[in-house]
């Protein structure tokens, strides 16, 4: 596939007839300006803290109010954004190189390679996400490092394991065979043959995951590893308004809602993604290969 | 038990042998990349002060520091098979009891959500897939879209406004009867029916196309009775499987819950052991919470595959068929 035709494939895509989907498209675009133009938006600095203005109502100059510090929350909220989508685009970035440059090489070459990198997903495989990354997260204390090292070490295996399928189902198509023997080479072959037609696939369990890597992101704030004080994450927005519960719940509200409304965007988008490009879906190139695994991997990217 | 299922158990149970042994040299050498000493960090929560060099280089002899890693990690797996994960740097109280003594509050949690899980995300689904289309249908997707997509901790929280503090049907936080369990279950399982319900109407939809689905039909048969009777034990199958893949990820969600309502169990371990930079917790708890993980799993799929023999016959083929 060219990339002129991934363009127009994500035009189409992008003319979804779900409202919802068409809804949550633009939201992550709203998101994504905000989150790159946060510090030149005509917000009050996030981190400025007015004594006197603590816990403040609604108002012109605060239209979401202040938190217990007096600190502007429509603008800790906008800084969250910036933290939030900065963090899952930088990790999804990386867990995409890794995944798809594990899985390739273990479908493509198969035998001991193949059993090896497998052995190593399954491992990866056999802990849930969350708590893997609330351990290493831990270990490695606050900060942006340690936040993309949890995210990427715990979610290239889903990404090797999908792309390892695809390939070993592409393996033995007959246009591989042939472009083998013109006397492709492994990486002509790879690159040229293999990759285009992988990616599509990865495209779409990106953006289905990329909100569960905003909930990972909110949940690792909320736990005290994120971002370092006094700079705004909205999962830790979420665990300082703890003590304003009954007060002032607005405080827990606001970034509570703009968790959710993200990581709802990023879901009905991957739904409409994976309706309208995935090669996986009947009729097209990947037949998946009959079984009940295949069937219980399709059903749960489904739910 | 015919040969085809025991020989089936038995490859299932070998082949979480390697993948045991990896979560153990996982879990181990995390903690030895981490930032920071052991012996330094023990040494500062005794006396509160920066210890001295000699201190630390004595301590990190007493307990085994100065050993290569191969020595460190073979000694610490072969007492991790004998069910001693050592002992907690900063509590000095045996690691592996710590968990195990941890484990009923949060198994409590995800067990009790998940029955609840299934009690509310089953029906729902097979409701939206008969309605396909309809008002309901649509308004089931954005009710479990929402579901899935909301924190566990400010569903949490909003739980707590409405249901603890503004109704005062429950307690706030805390642990103890069932009446502690009520919320925190509560939390966990809505977003978890939100995924079974989606699972469930995906499979029942796919299930109702099927030609035996359409001869009941044919054959007059009430619409309940085909819908109960025909379609959901079959749409079911793939549902029983993610329940077993879906277990880890509600632990998971436990340990945050457990921490949003303040009750006792693995992540309130978990979060202390973070707080301490507590190494040999963090890795036990690794170990421990995988092994659990991967025992699940194993439970899930031996159950599967006395449901429905195609798994054991197809994983028969892939066996013969793979490579070496």
């Amino acid at each position: 596939m060219r990339p002129v035709d991934a363009v127009a494939r994500i035009g189409s895509v992008l003319r979804l007839r779900d409202p919802l989907a068409i809804a949550g498209g633009s939201l992550i675009v709203m998101l994504a300006i905000v989150a790159v133009a946060a510090p030149v938006l005509p917000l009050s600095d996030p981190n400025t803290i007015d004594a006197i203005h603590r816990l403040d109502t609604p108002s012109l100059a605060h239209p979401l109010g202040t938190d217990n510090l007096g600190r502007d929350v429509l603008s800790r909220l906008a800084w969250g954004a910036r933290w939030s989508m900065g963090t899952v685009a930088v990790a999804t970035a990386l867990i995409m190189s890794i995944g798809v440059a594990v899985g390739t090489i273990a479908g493509y070459f198969g035998g001991i390679v193949d059993d090896l990198l497998m052995r190593l997903v399954d491992v990866f495989l056999a802990l849930p996400s969350l708590l893997l990354a609330l351990a290493i997260g831990g270990l490695l204390g606050p900060g942006f490092t340690s936040v993309l090292m949890a995210l990427v070490c715990v979610w290239w295996a889903s990404y090797a394991r999908m792309v390892r399928g695809l390939v070993v189902a592409l393996r033995s198509h007959d246009y591989l065979v042939a472009a083998r023997s013109l006397g492709g080479s492994d990486l002509h072959v790879l690159v040229h043959h293999v990759l285009p037609n992988v990616m599509p696939s990865v495209a779409v369990l990106a953006t289905i995951e990329m909100g569960d890597l905003i909930l990972a992101v909110a949940a690792l704030g909320f736990l005290g590893i994120g971002v370092q004080a006094p700079n705004a994450e909205w999962g830790s927005m979420v665990s300082d308004a703890r003590p304003f519960l009954l007060s002032a719940p607005r405080l827990a509200f606001w970034p509570g809602l703009a968790i959710t409304l993200t990581v709802m965007a990023f879901n009905v988008v991957g739904d409409g993604f994976r309706d309208r490009f995935d090669p996986r879906t009947p009729g097209r190139l990947f037949v998946p290969k009959s079984g009940s695994r295949t069937r219980v991997a399709q059903a749960s990217s489904d739910a | 038990m015919s040969v085809a299922v025991t020989g089936y158990v038995s490859r299932r149970f070998l082949s979480i042998v390697p993948v045991w042994l990896g979560l153990s040299l996982l879990a181990f050498s995390l903690s030895s990349l981490a930032p920071g000493d052991p012996a330094e960090v023990m040494l500062r929560q005794q006396t509160g002060e920066p210890p001295g060099t000699a201190e630390v280089a004595l301590l990190r002899q007493e307990m085994g520091l100065d050993q290569p890693f191969p020595i460190r990690y073979g000694r610490w797996l072969a007492d991790a098979l004998r069910g001693d994960l050592g002992e907690s740097y900063s509590t000095g109280n045996p690691v592996a009891r710590t968990l195990i003594m941890n484990l009923p509050p949060t198994l409590e949690l995800a067990l009790s959500s998940l029955i609840l899980a299934i009690i509310l995300g089953v029906p729902l689904g097979v409701v939206a897939a008969a309605k396909n289309g309809t008002a309901i249908d649509h308004s089931l997707r954005f009710v479990s879209l929402v579901g899935a997509s909301i924190p566990a901790f400010v569903l949490g929280y909003l739980l707590i406004l409405i249901l603890a503090v503004n109704l005062r049907l429950f307690p706030v936080a805390g642990s103890g009867g069932w009446i502690h369990l009520a919320l925190p279950a509560m939390t966990l399982a809505l977003a978890e029916s939100a995924a079974l319900a989606r699972l469930t109407r995906s499979s029942m939809m796919a299930v109702l196309r099927e030609d035996y689905v359409r001869t009941a039909r044919a054959k007059g048969l009430r619409s309940a009775s085909v819908l109960t009777r025909h379609a959901l034990r079959n749409a079911l199958n793939p549902v029983v499987t993610l329940l077993g893949l879906r277990f880890g990820r509600l632990l998971g969600g436990a340990v945050i819950v457990e921490i949003v309502f303040s009750r006792a169990g693995l992540g309130t371990v978990m979060i202390d052991a973070i707080r301490d930079r507590d190494y040999s917790m963090i890795q036990g708890f690794i170990l421990f919470i995988g092994s659990v993980f991967v025992a699940s799993n194993l439970i899930v799929d031996v159950v599967y595959s006395r449901l429905d023999p195609r798994v054991r016959l197809d994983s028969e083929k892939e066996y013969r068929s793979a490579p070496g």
